[in-house]
């Protein structure tokens, strides 16, 4: 085996498409004509870098069909290393060792031109004190100093946000320190103090108020809103005895409690909001009127659900600023990129100078690039844009988007409410991955925001992004349409979620474990743990959540609806004559979801008849079956395909449908609404679409002699098949139309659109 | 290709030693490849060890060497009064706590040759004491630039044309207590200057990360609470 790999190795073709200071697209192949399935190397400026594992479906539109090499496209992103320079000069090497030669004619750009710097901002950048324009302002309150730079359109580059992560800010720190005791004059904000003196009753009740308002003091200036460090600060400046007293009898957890409050606070309103929700409170100082009780604990209730310390374990701002003189957030690490063997060696020799330096073998590697939520958040920048437009937000959250059902179901129900609400409504994708389909959303002009702008965002940056989008005001709602991420966040903060926004969840069908038997799927793993948190369960077939409101006993618990996604009747079959060789048309994923393995038995069974084979595989390696597919001369493998339109029905006799489980499938739709008759597996939710009156249905969906009986009556019968193919066309016209698929959305969603 | 290596020395004490070291290591190594190089130690306040493994070490070999004492308090004026003693017209820059590795000043030099207006920094630092690992650098003057105002992407360690320190000498920016950025403005001016920050193959320095003291950020955050006390 190892000789014929490796003989396979010698033989492969590739080539380079497009190189850019953060892309690496091209194409690899075996000259055999089998996908390149393994993981590469991008050998560049002496580093080695390993970029992820291909697949052949990661670009299927870029495969060749039939004898040519099959070519798998990677579109891979660059983390932000390599200069152009550089990269023109770089190398792809396979796993055993051959490097592609594939630069000649291929130029590195820049994706995005790099900014120029005006002398305004160059000013800024180069005077220690960039916040100079606002050095002039006095600092009679570090409150309305953010206030104002919040407010600031000119200077973006100091967001608040970022300010509270990251602990404070350099220059906001710098500005504190460099203020002469004369210019910094600070009487307590009034709405702070309503805060403090809540604090003072509540959970921080054991403090006197003269501790309390040093701690706040200090916080407020030194680290933003970082009570527990303060307090901490205000410990070691009291005397020994003073200390002691204060430790032995004061619970300090509600320094961590209120600080979680003041974070959620900012997180929740998007910064400037933080000010208007204070200002609700009364404007009274210590011992002045009573402060609003009720929203102030409406407030600390909410920050229940964040943990201190899972704050405060991001929140080394301060003190490695203090002791490097810059912050750390700013450096990404990860094991992908190695130095190169000079400087290996480089290094041995250094380890004899001094032993401290350790081994240079696996040590991670940080390189500078973006703060990965900045990045995710400058796609965020959409739902800021929609809500200061004062138009609702509406995420729905997936994986990606490519070329399955349930994506094309997330599409319909983004059109259907953009054409509910109209004006009133911004749509927004948020995909965890992107480079597969999402073009059809560009086409539709949906926004998109990407999670995973590149594989070194991980998963603390990820959660702080889907933070930020549901917390944002103009957000009532989101739809997960089986987005793993917003799955994990969900279950992670389900009370802090149910609070800032409704979620509908979108469920399929169930998965069965292979190793087990069992079901599974992020419904059955994910749903319990938020089922009372969740707003709606949508499904496109009532088995599917029948059968999970059995399982959980949930019937009366939670709201569950039904969707009929519409489909547009096209009919494009009207002959039903069969004059040559019976053409029975499979399309789908090359899983073994789909009955891959039957699908093969069946066209073993039946060498009179052609089976023409569309899609590729998803979630599962293409095995045996795919293998004994390609070996079949009656069956011809057509690759995968974008859209239903690609397929031309009209040639075809029959639609094979051998699904092992399943939801209602949308092929069935299409493909009912296009007039071809249908032999069908009977799982899942499809006897919802399909009955005896309306396709040949195998109640056996593992046997195929049922199969191939049922395509035998099927093609012995040409009344029989229109027969079919008409009461399915009517059903679905009827039961599947775009009005009352309107109608069901409207129902949903109204209550949040406003 | 003749260098002068301009280190500061302050308070290193014993820790002087490898960094030494490293740089007779990398100036033999220019020296076998027709380079000369001269060593100058600006030792800028520094206490009587650091001063004391500075002459010991450098009196007891024949080295090109000199120590220049000064009295700024602050590496940026120090660096400026090394590089005006320097007698070659390329100068690389050294703190006296970290290590270069041996094929840093021909690298450097090789890689200025063809690039006169560059800035040179090694490709890597290796982090080591209380943190272990790689840091790569960015090459070339694409730089996202509000990271660049967030953080300062290249070590103080370089080596450049003696004109450049010249046209842009390092700022002086006092502080009391531990906020120094003469390096990360010295980066931005240089640009703006027309000069290039380029990244030599190969090469890493070693940069040496000691245990921040609780007392340090003790005292740091009490000097930004002073004013707050004083104003109350």
């Amino acid at each position: 085996m190892l000789m014929a790999r490796e003989a396979l190795e010698r033989d492969i073709v590739g080539a380079i498409d497009k190189i850019s200071n953060n892309t690496l697209s091209g194409w690899i192949a075996y000259k055999d004509g089998s996908a390149y399935e393994s993981r590469l190397h991008l050998l560049c400026a002496g580093s080695r870098f390993a970029l992820p594992a291909l697949r052949s479906y990661d670009r299927p539109d870029q495969l060749w069909a039939g004898g040519a090499p099959m070519k798998v496209g990677f579109s891979i992103e660059l983390p932000p290393v390599f200069s152009l320079e550089e990269l023109q000069g770089a190398i792809i090497e396979t796993e055993r060792g051959q490097q592609l030669e594939v630069w000649e004619g291929c130029r590195a750009e820049h994706a995005v031109p790099p900014k120029t710097l005006d002398e305004h901002r160059w000013e800024q950048l180069i005077d220690p004190y960039f916040l100079r324009n606002y050095m002039s302002m006095p600092i009679a309150d570090p409150v309305s100093f953010m206030i104002h730079v919040l407010n600031d359109t000119e200077h973006r580059t100091f967001d608040p946000l970022y300010m509270v992560d990251h602990g404070s800010s350099r220059a906001f720190v710098r500005a504190i320190t460099e203020s002469t005791p004369t210019e910094l004059h600070l009487p307590l904000n009034p709405h702070i103090s309503a805060i403090l003196r809540f604090a003072s009753q509540t959970h921080l009740a054991s403090f006197d108020t003269r501790v309390l308002l040093s701690v706040f003091r200090s916080a407020l200036v030194t680290n933003v809103f970082n009570l527990p460090f303060a307090y901490q600060d205000y410990l070691e400046r009291c005397a020994p005895e003073e200390r002691r007293r204060i430790e032995e009898h004061h619970d300090s957890t509600g320094f961590d409690r209120l600080y979680c409050a003041l974070v959620h606070h900012f997180h929740t309103a998007h910064g400037r909001k933080l000010m208007d929700e204070f200002n609700r409170f009364p404007t009274s100082v210590l011992g002045g009127a009573e402060p609003d009780m009720a929203a102030t604990a409406s407030a600390v209730e909410q920050a229940e659900s964040f943990r201190p310390n899972a704050f405060k374990q991001y929140d080394f701002g301060l003190e490695h600023y203090i002791a490097h003189g810059q912050f750390e957030p700013q450096r990404l690490t990860t094991l992908a990129l190695s130095p190169s063997l000079e400087v290996m060696a480089q290094v041995t020799k250094l380890r004899r100078l001094d032993p401290e330096i350790p081994d240079p073998g696996g040590l991670r590697v940080a390189h500078w690039g973006v703060d990965r939520s900045k990045k995710v958040l400058s796609g965020a920048t959409k739902i800021w844009r929609a809500q200061e437009e004062g138009r609702v937000v509406l995420p729905i959250f997936m994986p990606w988007f490519t070329y399955g059902g349930a994506d094309k179901e997330s599409l319909l129900l983004g059109q259907a409410i953009r054409d509910v609400f109209a004006d009133h409504v911004e749509v927004i994708f948020v995909l965890s991955a992107a480079g597969h389909h999402e073009d059809q959303l560009y086409k539709n002009h949906f926004n998109t925001v990407l999670l995973r702008p590149d594989d070194f965002t991980d998963r603390f940056h990820i959660d702080l992004a889907i933070q930020r989008i549901i917390a944002a005001p103009s957000v009532k709602c989101v739809i997960n349409s089986n987005s793993l991420d917003f799955w994990q966040f969900f279950v992670k903060n389900p009370r802090m979620v149910s609070s800032l926004s409704a979620v509908a969840t979108m469920t399929f069908c169930d998965d069965l474990n292979p190793e087990t038997g069992g079901r599974d799927g992020w419904l059955r793993r994910f749903f319990k743990y938020v089922a009372l948190q969740n707003s709606v369960l949508l499904s496109d077939n009532a088995m599917h959540v029948a059968d999970f409101a059995a399982d959980y006993h949930t019937s009366g618990l939670i709201d569950a609806r039904v969707l009929h996604y519409p489909v547009i009747p096209n009919r494009r079959k009207r002959t039903y004559e069969i004059n040559q060789r019976p053409r029975l048309l499979w399309a789908s994923r090359l899983d073994e979801q789909k009955g891959i393995g039957t699908l093969a038995t069946v066209a073993q069974m039946m060498p009179a008849c052609e089976f023409h084979v569309f899609g590729s595989h998803l979630l599962s390696e293409p095995g045996h079956s795919v293998e004994l597919l390609r070996s079949l001369n009656n069956v011809y493998m057509q690759g995968a395909y974008k859209d239903f339109d690609e397929l031309e029905i009209e040639g075809f006799d029959l639609f094979l449908y051998t699904s092992a489980w399943d939801g209602l499938p949308n092929i069935l739709l299409e493909i009912g609404a296009a007039g071809l008759p249908i032999v069908s597996s009977m799982v899942g939710g499809i006897p919802e679409l399909l009955n005896a009156e309306s396709a040949f249905l195998v109640a056996d969906h593992s046997s195929a002699c049922a199969y191939t009986e049922r395509i035998r009556e099927a093609l012995a019968c040409e009344s029989a098949r229109s027969g079919h193919a008409e009461t399915l066309y009517d059903i679905i016209s009827d039961k599947h139309s775009w009005p009352q698929f309107r109608r069901a959305v409207q129902e949903i969603f109204a209550e949040y659109m406003t | 290709m003749n260098c002068s290596c301009v280190l500061t020395a302050h308070d290193e004490g014993l820790i002087l030693k490898p960094t030494l070291d490293s740089i007779v290591a990398a100036g033999r190594y220019l020296e076998v490849r027709g380079g000369r190089w001269e060593l100058i130690i600006v030792a800028d306040c520094a206490d009587n060890a650091t001063k004391h493994v500075a002459t010991e070490f450098c009196g007891s070999d024949a080295l090109p060497w000199s120590i220049i004492e000064t009295a700024f308090g602050e590496p940026g004026p120090a660096r400026n009064a090394g590089i005006a003693a320097a007698k070659f017209d390329w100068i690389a820059i050294h703190d006296g706590d970290e290590l270069v590795c041996e094929n840093w000043f021909y690298a450097a030099l090789t890689a200025l040759q063809r690039c006169p207006k560059g800035i040179a920094h090694s490709h890597w630092s290796l982090v080591f004491g209380q943190d272990n690992l790689f840091w790569g650098h960015p090459h070339g003057n694409r730089t996202e630039w509000n990271d660049f105002e967030i953080s300062n992407p290249w070590s103080v360690q370089c080596v450049a044309s003696k004109a450049a320190f010249l046209e842009v000498p390092y700022r002086g920016y006092r502080d009391d207590e531990t906020f120094e950025f003469e390096d990360w403005f010295w980066n931005a001016e240089v640009m703006r200057a027309g000069y290039q920050h380029i990244r030599i193959p190969d090469t890493v320095h070693g940069v040496r990360r000691k245990p921040v003291s609780r007392d340090l950020l003790a005292r740091a955050n009490r000097k930004i609470l002073q004013s707050i006390w004083s104003a109350r």
